[in-house]
């Protein structure tokens, strides 16, 4: 079979070996695996061309469930081997028959899964796989716990915690290895919606303090975009789209991915005109839309407008000032929903819908109730045209 | 009624006097199942594991067949063995009827299934990613089977106990290839339940009800310790 | 399988450290039916030890039919002898339906005390006429008689073919050493044996003297396995000649002898279908039954009818 269990040596420091400073070379991706793919019966998976995660990054995967990112997490946390494809970590190649490789990670699922006992013996598993001295892996649990937020657990038997303190100690069982790489599947999904922002917060704060390089899989955008550097949207197996979180959410590429990221309003419609970049888009009926984008004349385009980019004004009689929106459209408001401290707004915009975000301050000065009559702006440089796909529009 | 009452007396008595008769065919009993759970254990511990944790054509066949050895009848087993190991059988050779190590290898066959099937469904009930989170910590995947294994232990005991249940009370196996022998004041191949059939028959229905009444209670304080070691209350793995 | 045994796994699953609840709806999907299956069995009326054999089942529903509960030895029912005794006696009697319990004497007797039989037909005379003085049989009538053998290997380790006195025999057997099956049942055969050992004036004890406890067939069968000596009903070792690896090895023998008794039980249930039973058995047609048997297989009778 291959498998050996090593002794523990003092982990090889990817980094220090290939720092520029000393040799002038370019530092290896932390994570990066190509051509990967994994079928199950007739299925296929997961298909990716490319994919990586540079050191001291954190990356998201991020996509609908059997979008296949759970399979994608076990390939690259070496837990299954692919059907076909590379993986290597920090410019060397692995295999999940790797077991030295797996020691240099660590993983925590969206259950804690935690073994029966105490919860030291559950943090120290891995230290005690790696035959670390007894005093060592004390200090360590004992660090572990209290970064992990849970410092006063470690005597305490499992059956015992909350559900927010068992994935606390998941992820102290994970982080007491002080892994190279982090791999986290959907690590807060199965939290109290109020424990989940607490727990975000603190991964955060742990991944960016230790610089260690983390893997995060998330059905849910916004713990992607709170926690992650870069994104990879996966849709039945392959990569949408992938960059830098801000890019993901600001550029998508085509109408799933803005759809998943949050926007929407994605109107359709047609270029009538074009000059220097700037476009006007007719969607159905007297509506215009004027967008910053290269598209050509007659080509159809979807419309995207994020609702945090709708600004609302009341409509006054006489002429609205001269403002540098390009977009000033006049409607109705259909319905108001707040929530917390912000408001959804839903405009009708002669026949077609807006749906724009203000904060609830905001609603209440203006007086932006149902049937109303606003202003919605919105400059031409926020809003995104998305080019025609196979999939359609939402 | 009052023969309830006596058989009770006799027991006690049989027992507080540590009735040398009766405290070597106990001891047999003892020593012949216990031998056959251990063993079976040897089989079917492994074999639970492997068929509770692997998926692969034909694992239904082999789940449906354990599954029917839990309904093997003792004495039909008992029979198949003695075929095989009389004189006039392919194993006739090795001289085993009528001997100890006959009555085990019987009772291995009605353990084994017990030991496998529930130890194939106690590991099975585990979640997969319990294992997945073994080798997600740096375990090989000898180490990660070994984590699943003790996560389900205590299910694993009842299937201890479960077979041991069904030998220590059994008669049909071990009257068919023991032959309820008793040798010059040394037992040879009599256990307490065939003890009890040779007692009735012969009429003496208040020492068979005695006899009876010790095998319960020899049977109850081995599982009951069993049970013991199993530990404490509902065990499980923390799911948030 | 062992409806105990089921119960301890059901209720240890259903415990406190049982299996996660899936685990043990899986276990009891593989339980719950074969409890079912046990229990229907036993509904059905099987699964006991010592069953009733012997029963004739007629389709005749013109006559209301009444049962007759025999007990008897297991070396009778070894021999075959009812299944040519009792169809006969329930030709000329149609209105009876016999069953029969084969059990060992003393259980045989323990049936009648108990007024769980109707009717005994045993071999051991003194316990017979103990019983008969307590009261529990109205009356003993002799039978037949057969006679006993002692058989063993057929290179006779111990050098006793063709003794005349079957306690020396069975002295010469002591002295050797060589193995020797005993009923050790306390029935008619396990008398008659001891009462031959208290002849020799041999007391026998040692590893190669092995009780068994169980009825003859099981001790041929036995000793045949072990190739040990053993004393037997003729009848019986008859009967089983073909399966056996023994040879009869010292007969004749006055003190072999053994007498079969009928006793219908007092106030037994069936008290008419007793009586019936027993005058016939010790009628001329029940005697001459008695007398044909085993001529024709074994080319002589297997028991001598002597109730005149």
């Amino acid at each position: 079979m291959g498998e050996v269990v090593t002794p523990v040596e003092p982990m090889i420091d990817a980094h220090t070996t290939s720092a520029p400073e000393a040799t002038g070379r370019p530092v290896a991706p932390a994570l990066e695996a190509t051509g990967l793919v994994r079928s199950y019966g007739d299925v296929r998976v997961v298909d990716i061309d490319h994919l990586k995660v540079e050191a001291g990054e954190m990356l998201a995967v991020l996509g609908p469930n059997g979008a296949g990112k759970s399979t994608l997490f076990r390939l690259l946390a070496l837990l299954e081997s692919p059907d076909s494809g590379r993986i290597s970590h920090f410019g060397m190649p692995v295999s999940h028959r790797d077991l030295a490789a797996r020691r240099r990670t660590g993983t925590v699922f969206q259950r804690p899964f935690l073994f029966q006992g105490k919860v030291h013996s559950n943090v120290s598993y891995g230290l005690r796989l790696r035959r670390l001295p007894r005093a060592e892996i004390r200090e360590r649990v004992a660090r572990a716990l209290e970064l992990a937020g849970v410092a006063g657990l470690a005597k305490a038997d499992v059956r015992r915690l909350s559900g927010g303190e068992a994935q606390r100690v998941a992820l102290a069982r994970a982080l007491v290895l002080e892994p190279d790489i982090l791999f986290l599947d959907e690590p807060s999904s199965n939290l109290d919606p109020g424990l989940r922002r607490r727990f975000r917060d603190d991964l955060r704060r742990i991944v960016e303090q230790s610089g260690t390089t983390a893997v995060l899989i998330t059905h849910d955008r916004t713990e992607a975009m709170s926690l992650a550097h870069r994104i990879v949207l996966m849709k039945e197996g392959r990569v949408v789209q992938q960059g830098p979180a801000e890019e993901v959410y600001s550029r998508p590429r085509d109408a799933f991915v803005a759809d998943y990221m949050g926007v929407e309003t994605i109107w359709r419609g047609f270029v009538e005109h074009e000059v220097d970049g700037l476009c006007s888009v007719r969607v159905s009926g007297s509506h215009v839309v004027e967008a910053l984008a290269e598209a050509e004349v007659g080509e159809e385009v979807g419309v995207a407008v994020r609702p945090e980019d709708v600004v609302i004004a009341r409509a006054t009689q006489g002429e609205p000032p001269a403002t540098s929106a390009r977009n000033r459209w006049s409607g109705a408001v259909v319905s108001v929903r707040v929530s917390g401290p912000l408001a959804d707004i839903w405009i009708d915009l002669d026949g077609v819908l807006l749906h724009a975000v203000v904060t609830r301050p905001s609603v209440l000065e203006l007086g932006i109730e149902p049937g109303a009559r606003v202003l919605a702006s919105v400059k031409a440089t926020a809003v995104h045209l998305l080019t025609d796909r196979e999939e359609g529009y939402h | 009624m009052e023969i309830f009452t006596q058989s009770i007396a006799e027991a006690v008595r049989l027992v507080a006097s540590f009735d040398r008769y009766v405290f070597q065919v106990m001891g047999l009993s003892l020593k012949v199942s216990g031998s056959a759970v251990l063993i079976g254990l040897v089989i079917g511990l492994p074999l639970g594991v492997w068929l509770g944790l692997s998926r692969f054509r034909g694992r239904a066949i082999l789940v449906a067949l354990v599954n029917t050895g839990l309904g093997l009848p003792p004495v039909v087993v008992g029979l198949f063995v003695m075929m095989m190991i009389s004189r006039k059988g392919p194993l006739g050779f090795l001289s085993l009827l009528y001997t100890p190590p006959a009555m085990v290898i019987a009772q291995v066959i009605l353990a084994t299934p017990y030991i496998t099937a529930i130890t194939m469904s106690a590991v099975g009930s585990i979640p997969r990613e319990v294992r997945l989170q073994a080798l997600g910590l740096g375990a090989s995947r000898i180490q990660a089977l070994m984590v699943v294994v003790k996560e389900a232990r205590l299910s694993i005991m009842t299937a201890v106990i479960a077979g041991f249940g069904a030998v220590i009370s059994e008669v049909g196996a071990v009257m068919m290839v023991g032959g309820n022998i008793s040798a010059g004041g040394e037992n040879k191949t009599r256990v307490m339940t065939t003890a009890i059939v040779q007692e009735a028959r012969m009429g003496n229905f208040e020492t068979a009800m005695a006899f009876g009444l010790i095998l319960l209670a020899m049977a109850f304080a081995a599982v009951f310790l069993m049970t013991r070691l199993q530990g404490g209350p509902r065990s499980g793995w923390v799911k948030s | 399988m062992s409806a105990w045994a089921k119960m301890v796994v059901e209720k240890v699953l259903g415990g406190p450290a049982g299996l996660p609840s899936r685990g043990a709806r899986a276990a009891l999907r593989i339980v719950a039916p074969a409890v079912l299956v046990a229990a229907f069995a036993v509904v059905a009326g099987c699964g006991d030890t010592s069953a009733t054999e012997g029963s004739t089942i007629t389709t005749a529903a013109t006559v209301k039919k009444s049962d007759i509960v025999l007990a008897s030895t297991t070396s009778t029912q070894d021999s075959g002898l009812f299944d040519v005794l009792l169809p006969a006696f329930e030709a000329a009697y149609p209105q009876y339906t016999v069953k029969v319990v084969a059990a060992g004497t003393g259980e045989a007797l323990k049936l009648g005390e108990n007024k769980d039989a109707d009717v005994l037909l045993v071999h051991a005379p003194t316990s017979e006429k103990e019983f008969v003085e307590n009261g529990f049989g109205t009356e003993r009538f002799e039978v037949m008689y057969n006679d006993f053998v002692i058989v063993g290997p057929a290179d006779d380790p111990a050098g006793i073919r063709g003794t005349t006195d079957a306690a020396q025999a069975l002295k010469a057997i002591s002295v050797a050493e060589v193995l020797f099956v005993s009923r050790g049942d306390d029935s008619g055969t396990h008398k008659k044996e001891l009462s031959l050992w208290k002849a020799s004036g041999v007391e026998p004890s040692g590893a190669w003297y092995e009780s068994a406890g169980q009825g003859m067939g099981d001790v041929l069968a036995i000793s045949s396995e072990k190739q040990a000596y053993t004393l037997s009903d003729r009848a019986s070792y008859l009967n089983l000649l073909e399966g056996l690896d023994l040879e009869v090895l010292v007969e004749g023998d006055k003190a072999l002898f053994n007498q079969y008794g009928v006793i219908p039980v007092t106030d037994a249930t069936n008290a008419a279908g007793a009586a019936d039973f027993a005058a016939w058995i010790i009628s001329t047609e029940g005697q001459t039954v008695i007398g044909d048997y085993g001529v024709e297989k074994f080319g002589q009778p297997l028991f001598v009818p002597n109730a005149g």
